[in-house]
């Protein structure tokens, strides 16, 4: 038994999480952009497999996308493959959705956007909160200095916030 | 090591010709709770150890059942039981394990069983039912052979219940696993070609491995003698042609954790250095086989393997 050592923390997801499954009865794509093409390439891809697919854009805003995936899933046969496309913030919450519904973790196929946005867990005040990239932010909750751990929570779809100086929670992170 | 316990034999019962269900009660007190899929290994008075399913209710703590087919190509086990063991008799068990598990993520149960694969079964539909749980029973027997337990199932399960006798109903994996809702897990438990099928159908049909379960019931199968060394102490040992390697090495004072003694859980994985190694068991990566091996069922097969304990 070896493993190579890594600075990748455990929890922390890493994109594309796999690869098409052309055994699959079904693929459902569902994207955060229009995406018009990559249905394209994926239906190439997979030849035989039909292929469909949920874009945002199509809908009034996220919770019906995700009432749409909600009831396409619960008609769907085990087997089928869900690919998500989008930034973390969008991904995540779909990902919960689709586990709830019986996807296991392996059938669900993850394309993250890293420009995008991401959640924030603040552990002081247990509200999630979106975030760009830096490693540091004032929780928009209560206020707190937060530094972004490497650590993420697929059940919240969120990385962890832990108070940055503890002895000076409220103040401004100097440069 | 947990230790071990000490039962008496209350009862022997005629399934079918050749199944015989064993009730086993503590010789003081009450016996460790178990969850469905749990088995036990009993150990033989004629040194052999055999893992078998504990069918009662969960929730029944005063007695374990186990029921045993008598094999063909027994190695000792089974015929001991069928021959020897009398109503009475005093026989040591190690506590329950399971390596055979509901899956809490499951919404719907396909429970497939063969023969004497039926015995993990009843302990989970007792346990699915109590839970109302979504879940069906899918059993292939030979009529009046290998059907234990068919009149009671009956009875519990209704409409739950799928039959399958040999030469009238074929049990085809691939229709048992179309278009089943996504929540959907197999649970599989018979002889090595039925899981094999059951694996590749449900792989054929996208199904994540996590979907797919199972039990290889199956005692090693017994080859030719082999002999083995051990690396650091420069013993050497035969090993019989109806022994396997970890009862070998358990005759010669050497114990290997050990827990399915049927190559599925990979608890007494050993590392070894050099010989013909056939493998037999279904938990090493190929790549782990250059240099590891599973005594509980892998036999040499040429020049004397050398272990690396
Ligand atoms: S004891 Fe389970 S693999 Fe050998």
């Amino acid at each position: 038994m070896s493993s190579a050592p890594t600075d990748h923390p455990f929890s922390v997801p890493r994109y594309p999480s796999g690869q098409p499954c052309p055994e699959a009865p079904e693929h459902l794509l569902v994207t955060q952009g229009t995406e018009a093409a990559l249905r394209g390439t994926l239906a190439a891809q997979l030849g035989a497999v039909p292929v469909s697919h949920l874009a945002l854009p199509d809908f009034p805003h996220q919770a019906a996308l995700q009432a749409a995936l909600r009831a396409r899933l619960d008609a769907a046969p085990a087997g089928l493959r869900l690919e998500l496309h989008g930034d973390e913030a969008f991904i995540w919450p779909l990902h919960a959705l689709a586990r709830q519904a019986g996807l296991q973790a392996d059938e669900i196929l993850l394309h993250c956007d890293a420009s995008g946005s991401r959640r924030v867990f603040c552990v002081h005040c247990a509200n999630c909160q979106p975030a760009g990239a830096s490693a540091h932010l004032t929780c928009a909750h209560c206020g707190v200095v937060l530094e972004v751990r490497r650590h993420f929570s697929q059940r919240l779809g969120a990385y962890l916030g832990v108070c940055a100086d503890a002895d000076q929670p409220y103040q401004e992170i100097q440069p | 090591m947990s230790a071990l316990l000490d039962v008496r034999v209350a009862a022997i019962r005629e399934l079918t010709p050749v199944i015989r269900e064993y009730r086993l009660e503590a010789l003081g007190g009450a016996l460790p709770g178990f969850s469905a899929g749990s088995h036990v290994q009993l150990h033989l008075p004629n040194g052999r150890r055999n893992a078998y399913s504990l069918l009662g209710d969960p929730a029944d703590t005063r007695q374990y059942r186990i029921a045993v087919r008598q094999q063909e190509a027994s190695r000792g086990g089974s015929r001991y039981l069928h021959q020897q063991l009398r109503a009475g008799d005093v026989l040591r068990l190690s506590a329950p394990a399971n390596l055979f598990p509901l899956h809490s993520e499951a919404r719907k149960h396909l429970l497939v069983a063969a023969g004497i694969g039926i015995t993990p079964f009843l302990a989970h539909s007792r346990e699915l039912l109590r839970q109302g749980a979504d879940f069906e029973l899918h059993y292939a027997y030979r009529a009046g052979v290998s059907d234990a337990y068919l009149a009671e199932l009956r009875q519990l399960l209704g409409p739950r219940l799928a039959e399958y006798p040999a030469g009238q109903r074929r049990l085809d994996p691939a229709a048992l696993l179309r278009g089943r809702p996504l929540g959907s897990h197999v649970y599989a438990c018979g002889p090595q070609s039925l899981l094999l099928d059951l694996k590749e159908q449900a792989a054929a049909q996208g199904w994540s491995d996590r979907r797919v379960h199972w039990e290889a019931f199956a005692a090693p199968e017994p080859g030719q003698p082999f002999r083995v060394e051990l690396a650091r102490s420069g013993r050497q040992l035969e090993v019989g042609a109806d022994q396997s390697l970890l009862e070998a090495l358990e005759a010669n004072g050497v114990e290997i954790p050990n827990l399915c003694r049927g190559g599925v859980c990979g608890q007494c994985q050993t590392p070894y250095l050099k010989g013909d190694v056939e493998h037999r068991d279904h938990f090493l990566a190929a790549a782990e086989r250059s240099n590891s091996l599973m005594p509980c069922v892998s036999r040499g097969c040429g020049s004397p393997i050398l272990l690396d304990i």
